[in-house]
């Protein structure tokens, strides 16, 4: 059971480093590898509402990276953006969930903004490849979604 | 297409579509979008607003009530270009977006800015402004969206 726990685990891993990928602007492929594509596929993010099905699923992953392709904050640095914290992982049959808390940094204009969320993930084994169906991490603080649309609208287009 | 009157254009399902009010050589354009649009879908509302387009008159006063809209694919995005491009081409006399998802928000905002016509429409987040004005209002500031 050791070893299905460490695959599952390394598929939420994967999903993580996806996500900074995503946000760094390098790119949206490992995020789309990181998922089932099915009809049941289900996401939220911290801020918006819920996605259903893999073309809407999907469809909110690229404007998050479109979003970002406007966030400067880590143009000089070396360091990510977040990772998941505390992941615990539970594998039952050909299912698996994760919890963890999702912590984050952006350095926005108007200073350090901070993010800390409660995550959870559900996971599929399907033709021997655990990915992810199911992301829920709690909704962002109004001020830290305030301040996201903000950067969005000083943006040059 | 649902025919609800010569001035109402309703295309889709309960779970996405669209419906485009436009009197005829009116001064009035009232938009609502909902759902996740297929690339059908889609197609039909670039084609049904844009023929809108061509009946109003200048200055025109224009709402968008995309308050349940999701954020949309790349179809669905070419879509609301046509429709940001038409009011690009437009006088404007007002021009109101209802949103309440902030990620729908933002590709509205986004798409806005490629079209040129951000700076005349007044895009909102329903649901976060008033969750701000809440809290700001609990810290005893009065400003619902602070720059």
């Amino acid at each position: 059971m050791a070893k299905v726990e460490d695959e599952a685990r390394a598929a939420v891993l994967r999903m993580y480093e996806a996500l900074d990928h995503l946000l760094l602007g390098r790119g949206t492929e490992p995020m789309r590898e990181a998922w089932h594509h099915a009809d049941f596929v289900t996401t939220v993010h911290p801020f918006g509402h819920w996605a259903r099905g893999w073309a809407e699923v999907w469809a909110t992953w690229e404007e998050i990276a479109a979003v970002f392709s406007m966030y400067r904050g880590h143009a000089d640095r070396q360091d990510g953006i977040g990772a998941i914290h505390g992941l615990h992982v539970a594998v039952l049959g050909d299912a698996a969930y994760a919890t963890g808390i999702y912590k984050s940094c952006l350095y926005l204009p108007e200073g350090e903004t901070r993010l800390s969320v409660n995550c959870t993930n559900v996971l599929l084994q399907r033709d021997g490849a655990w990915k992810i169906v199911h992301h829920h991490p709690d909704q962002a603080p109004p001020d830290y979604q305030a301040a996201l649309g903000r950067m969005v609208e000083s943006a040059q287009p | 297409m649902v025919a609800i009157d010569p001035s109402t254009t309703q295309v889709g399902t309960e779970n996405a579509g669209y419906r485009i009010v436009c009197p005829p050589r009116g001064r009035a354009l009232h938009v609502e979008g909902w759902g996740y649009w297929t690339p059908e879908l889609a197609q039909a509302f670039g084609r049904d607003v844009t023929a809108a387009c061509r009946t109003v008159l200048s200055p025109l006063g224009f709402v968008f009530d995309a308050t349940r809209l999701k954020p949309q694919g790349r179809e669905g995005q070419e879509a609301l270009r046509s429709l940001l491009g038409c009011l690009a081409r437009l006088e404007l006399s007002g021009a109101t977006v209802g949103t309440t998802n902030i990620l729908a928000k933002m590709q509205l905002v986004r798409l806005a800015k490629e079209c040129g016509v951000e700076s005349r429409l007044q895009i909102r987040d329903q649901t976060l402004d008033a969750e701000l004005a809440r809290e700001r209002a609990g810290r005893g500031e009065s400003s619902a969206w602070p720059k």
